[in-house]
């Protein structure tokens, strides 16, 4: 090695040099840094990134992914010389110039002839409502500008989403706007061709055709999802005793229903408490996501990170035992792996540890209970599972230690019996003090059980039944396979589906009827028993539609002629006069107390009974130790796969399938878009020979599968994972056959749960289906060496064991970061905008990035695109994993342009089209940008998104150019073509709407009236954006704070937005791996 | 081969429309076609529309509800 060099290490012809001078093998850099005592993890993003994959590594040190910059085929080109096109051209626009007429004289231009009262030119206007994308009905706060809704952000009047809403909501505007929305009614007498048809004769069909049914005594049969609208449920009331031969089913894809059947067993009721983790000091998940697709993920979230504030000195600590790799597992401070068939016995070995040996309470003296747990111990457990016995005796001692101030959640998918296990475990340590006292849920229609589904299907192929109404469900896609639902269909005479979309279930109806979207939409909801939430069209409807209870006001009115737009209004407000603001007791005009609820989007009730079930208070609900001796099955583990079935967050139960913002947002741990596929885990692929993308077939009890698989660190050994909601038949062109539809492998017979199945054999096939991940994308620039004198500190962290010994622990391990810049110094003395990112309130859900689409315009790409690199998210969220591929430490980081005071893109531009403002901004000029793409090239933090494509014009045979997608666009931001490039601006329109307020106002702008799209979605709060130069800020807090830190902050280009260092609650003084 | 004022004339019989370089006859020629084509097409009403999309379905038309509650901010509410 040369004397003069002065770098640290030097790479030649693919051999590392220490910088001792020493040639050293890459592969083996990990147990060096072992050896050398090196504390830090090494972060990982991908497999090839960790066994250091020569292909990967150049693909790195790349700007650009293969195929990127394919240069096109000369021998493809036309044979159109250059001169002959010039000439035509020229020829053209003579032409275009002689056929134009004086297009100055087109009259006079204004916004409105007669402007509506409620609109303001160009000021948005804000109305509250409810979403019903599920059945949790948060509240929303939607924008309007000029008529249009354009935004939807939660409505922080609403007591449970407090302001937040999920992807769904998000990007609920686009299905407002979809094209492939049905527009007119539509008869198919055969089922298979469409006539359009009136609503009048429409309804005078059916209602006929429902008279007929009810008086030969044949079943109508209403087919919806939940129904949490105390006025629906009255209409469908009516509609009974109009067709007294009329009966409701309702179901969902993930409706837990053995969480509730254990709950009944054990209290005698199915009044699911609401736990009010918030104030939970230990917190144990058992294959749980609640974080992630699990029950009320908005509110779940928010109540767990209101105890993950180091600067107050509340710090709870998440455990996880999960057989599946979740964000909520992910996120867990001691995280267990172990497979889900045997979750069971480990709460069992948990309970003879807590109630048997510790006899902690009254049940250790309950001998038949005491009987079942005997032969189970932890010490035998730990060793036949080989897990972390550190990790387990650290559960059992806080567990001991917080009583009445833990909790332990089972999976929806597990058994029944193991959720009657965990009842008895919570009520023995008390942990039923966290049931909520004065809120509790409201079932105004229960989900229908296996039995009456089967009743159903029994009537329909006898011929009993004279109409089906699928009340905006698809129960032919959704239920399981095994009912035979579409087969049992056509022995009914008249299927009638109301629906915003074509889905299964219209493919196979009589009448396809389509309804408003809840833009559109009158409505209430009712989840808690202390409060309701009102749901008010914000416009009108943009097509022929109507909403699903004027259909069937309508149909109730047996009359064709009832309806007018009105119709359901006027219901809904006399349902109110004499109930909800009748129970008021208040003195108020109807009118006055109508608009304020509409206004606020929420009314406070006083009474805490519901109109449906029964409550019986949590103070009195009493565990019944019979329910768990009674229990004669224990889930053990097989030898065979275990199979469980997902949630899909984005997508729900297949209904926004047809939604490119949510097909295209990564999933958080695999990155994965606009696919699903079975995850597995390292140990199983490598026993049956797969790599991802490579097809298997999963064969159950329920069915079978071919779909690929995708190798997922973390997933236990022997567990595959599959989510739901994909592979749609029959939906528009965007989600029609993407992914794989797992839905044949549901079963209303499973022993277990319909999501979860033993005995499971996987077998490898031929071929693959390439799956896409962004995990590799826009990777941040490594050295090649993971060594320990030199490395990025993308992700700092540490545990709060550490912070409270020393807070300034950070600074001390890696340094400060005192910046010594060639550049000079620019002196921001008035708004410097900058954000902060609190990583430890960050679980990597990825609700900005969809915020961020909505409000920049983000245009959807597709598949083949993503593949390139190309996606246009401007926000990613970046997950790393440290430790073994096979138990994995997770790391999310949202990663955004960071708007750098010393930005290399900014000095690198030919045109000058990306500036600096004064007050902090990296700025885009789009139409002075030529596509040189240099300063995506020179940014280090690889957050340039290029318009390689007008992706509007490209994507799915132009749909996003379609007319109703041009109405989704938020006016306040430029709509880039291609050869643009583009990133995020810190929401500039946003701040220039405060600038006008404050113009207007006479004062100096406020930071924190400013909230950027990313910030207002998250649901932890977790990104704070503001005025960094305001001292009295929460930002300027965080800033200054001891965990604080910058990314890549060796380089100095001084960026504006802030990290604040993860913090894991263990017991180790170091942020070690866990050992086994 | 006729040379005139310096330029070969080997080309100068051949059929115009066919030679593969425009010449500047060619070129007038279609210009004129064109733009004579054009002044037809505008002078006389075939009823033929061309705004693109509109033959399909009616614009879309966006009217704001009546009866809906507007919030000038995000904060106002009746508390």
């Amino acid at each position: 090695m040369p004397s003069n060099e002065t770098t640290d290490r030097k790479i030649m012809d693919k051999k590392v040099i220490d910088i001792s001078g020493e040639i050293v093998n890459p592969d083996n850099l990990k147990e060096e840094s072992r050896e050398n005592n090196n504390t830090d993890p090494n972060y990982w993003r991908s497999f090839r990134e960790l066994h250091n994959d020569p292909e990967f590594m150049k693909l790195k040190a790349r700007e650009f992914a293969d195929g990127a910059l394919d240069k096109p085929d000369l021998n493809d080109m036309s044979r159109f010389s250059r001169r002959k096109f010039l000439a035509l051209l020229s020829a053209s626009a003579a032409v275009a110039a002689t056929g134009c007429s004086n297009y100055r004289n087109q009259g006079l231009l204004v916004p409105y002839n007669k402007k509506p009262e409620e609109i303001s030119v160009g000021l948005p206007t804000y109305y509250a409502s409810t979403c019903n994308g599920c059945e949790y009905a948060c509240g929303v706060l939607i924008k309007t500008i000029e008529g249009r809704p354009i935004k939807v952000d939660g409505n922080p009047d609403h007591p449970v989403s407090k302001g937040k809403i999920c992807a769904i909501g998000q990007a609920s505007v686009m299905n407002l706007y979809d094209p492939e929305r049905l527009k007119n009614p539509v008869e198919r007498p055969d089922k298979i061709n469409s006539n359009e048809i009136q609503w009048g004769v429409a309804d005078e069909k059916i209602i006929s055709q429902l008279k007929a049914a009810a008086s030969s005594g044949k079943e109508i049969a209403i087919i919806s999802n939940t129904i949490n609208s105390p006025t629906l449920k009255k209409a469908l009331d009516d509609f009974k005793t109009v067709y007294p031969t009329a009966k409701v089913y309702s179901f969902e894809l993930f409706d837990e229903s053995t969480r509730r059947s254990a709950w009944e067993k054990s209290y005698g009721n199915q009044n699911l408490p609401i736990v009010q983790l918030d104030k939970a000091k230990v917190i144990l998940a058992l294959e749980s996501d609640f974080l992630g697709n699990e029950g009320n993920k908005i509110e779940n979230s928010m109540m767990y990170v209101k105890n993950r504030d180091a600067y107050k000195g509340e710090f709870n600590r998440l455990y996880s035992v999960e057989g599946n790799a979740t964000i909520t597992g992910m996120n867990a401070d001691y995280r267990i792996v172990l497979r889900t068939d045997a979750i069971e016995e480990f709460v069992y070995a948990l309970m003879i540890e807590i109630i048997g040996r510790e006899k902690i309470s009254g049940f250790s003296t309950d001998s038949t209970a005491m009987s079942r747990l005997q032969k189970h111990d932890m010490t035998n457990f730990i060793a036949k599972y080989g897990i972390s016995k550190t990790a387990v005796d650290h559960l059992i001692s806080d567990l001991k230690k917080n009583q009445g101030a833990s909790y332990v959640l089972a999976g929806s998918a597990l058994p029944e019996s193991t959720h009657i296990a965990v009842n008895l475990l919570n009520e023995a340590l008390g942990n039923n003090a966290l049931h909520s006292k004065d809120q509790s849920r409201i079932s105004l229609v229960p989900l229908s059980p296996k039995s009456e589904w089967e009743a159903l299907i029994s009537s329909m192929k006898g011929g009993r039944v004279g109409a089906v109404i699928h009340l905006d469900s698809n129960p032919a896609f959704v239920l399981p396979s095994d009912y035979r639902y579409t087969e049992a269909l056509k022995g009914v005479p008249l299927v009638i589906s109301l629906s915003e979309q074509i889905n299964e279930s219209t493919a196979v109806s009589n009448f396809v009827l389509p309804i408003n979207s809840m833009f559109e939409s009158w409505g209430d909801y009712q989840t808690r028993n202390t409060f309701l939430s009102l749901q008010q069209p914000v416009i009108a409807p943009l097509y022929d539609t109507r909403q699903k209870e004027e259909i069937i006001l309508a149909w109730n009115s047996g009359s064709k002629d009832s309806y007018n737009k009105d119709i359901y209004r006027n219901y809904l407000q006399a349902n109110w006069r004499t109930t909800v603001l009748a129970a008021q007791n208040t003195d108020m005009l109807f009118n006055t107390a109508w608009n304020a609820g509409l206004n606020d989007g929420v009314v406070r009730v006083t009474t805490t009974s519901s109109a449906g079930t029964a409550d019986v208070p949590a103070t009195q609900q009493v565990f019944k130790p019979e329910a768990f001796v009674a229990t004669s099955t224990l889930m053990t583990a097989g030898s065979n796969f275990v199979l469980l079935l997902t949630q899909n967050g984005n997508l729900g139960d297949g209904r926004f399938a047809n939604n490119g913002w949510l097909q295209e947002l990564p999933k958080p741990l695999s990155r994965v878009v606009w696919d699903n596929y079975a995850a597995i885990s390292v140990q199983s692929a490598k026993a049956l020979g797969l790599e991802s993308s490579d097809l298997v077939k999963i064969t159950s009890s329920a069915g079978a599968l071919e779909i690929p698989v995708f190798i997922q660190p973390g997933v236990a050994e022997g567990v595959i994972a599959v989510q739901l909601g994909y592979g749609r038949s029959e939906c528009g062109i965007v989600g029609k056959d993407v992914g794989f539809n797992a839905n044949s492998l549901v079963s209303k017979g499973a022993k277990l749960s319909p999501w979860l199945y033993d005995n499971v054999t996987v077998e490898k096939l031929g071929g693959m289906h390439e799956i896409v991940s962004t995990v590799e994308h826009y990777n941040i620039e490594e050295p090649l060496l993971k060594d320990i004198q030199f490395r990025r500190h993308i992700i700092q962290e540490g545990t709060y064991l550490q912070y409270k010994a020393d807070p300034d622990f950070l600074r001390k391990k890696h340094g400060d970061n005192e910046y010594e810049s060639i550049n000079k110094q620019y002196e921001h003395t008035g708004t410097k905008w900058g954000m902060a990112i609190d990583l430890n309130k960050c679980i990597g859900c990825g609700e900005c990035v969809i915020a961020c689409n909505v409000e920049n315009n983000i245009p959807i790409v597709g598949k083949d695109q993503v593949q390139k690199n190309r996606e246009m998210q401007w926000m990613r969220i970046d997950r790393y994993y440290s430790g073994t591929p096979e138990d994995p430490k997770t790391s999310f980081q949202p990663m955004l342009c960071q708007h750098c005071d010393f930005a290399p893109c900014e000095n690198v531009c030919p045109v000058a089209a990306t500036t600096h403002s004064a007050d902090g901004i990296n700025g885009m000029a789009y139409n002075r940008c030529v596509g040189t793409r240099y300063c995506s090239n020179n940014c280090p933090y690889k957050v340039r998104r290029f318009n390689y494509y007008n992706f509007r014009d490209r994507f799915r045979d132009s749909i996003q150019q379609e007319e109703s997608f041009s109405l989704m666009a938020n006016p306040e931001v430029t709509v880039r073509s291609r050869g643009v490039m583009e990133k995020c601006t810190f929401c500039l329109q946003r701040i220039m709407e405060e600038r006008a307020h404050a113009i207007k106002d006479n004062r100096q702008v406020i930071g924190s009236n400013v909230k950027t799209a990313c910030q207002e979605s998250c649901v932890t709060s977790a990104i704070v954006f503001g005025d960094s130069n305001a001292k009295e800020s929460e930002l300027h807090k965080l800033i200054h704070s001891d965990l604080s830190y910058t990314v890549l902050d060796e380089i100095k280009v001084k960026p504006n937005i802030t990290y604040i260092a993860k913090l894991r609650n263990v017991y180790e003084t170091e942020n070690t791996e866990a050992k086994h | 081969m006729i040379m005139k004022n310096g330029l070969s004339s080997t080309n100068y019989n051949k059929d115009i429309l066919s030679s593969e370089k425009i010449g500047r006859k060619k070129f007038f020629l279609l210009t004129g076609i064109a733009a004579l084509g054009t002044a037809v097409l505008s002078a006389i009403p075939f009823g033929r529309k061309v705004v693109a999309g509109s033959t399909k379905q009616e614009s879309i038309k966006i009217s704001p509800n009546p009866h809906a509650v507007k919030r000038n901010n995000r904060q106002e509410n009746n508390g």
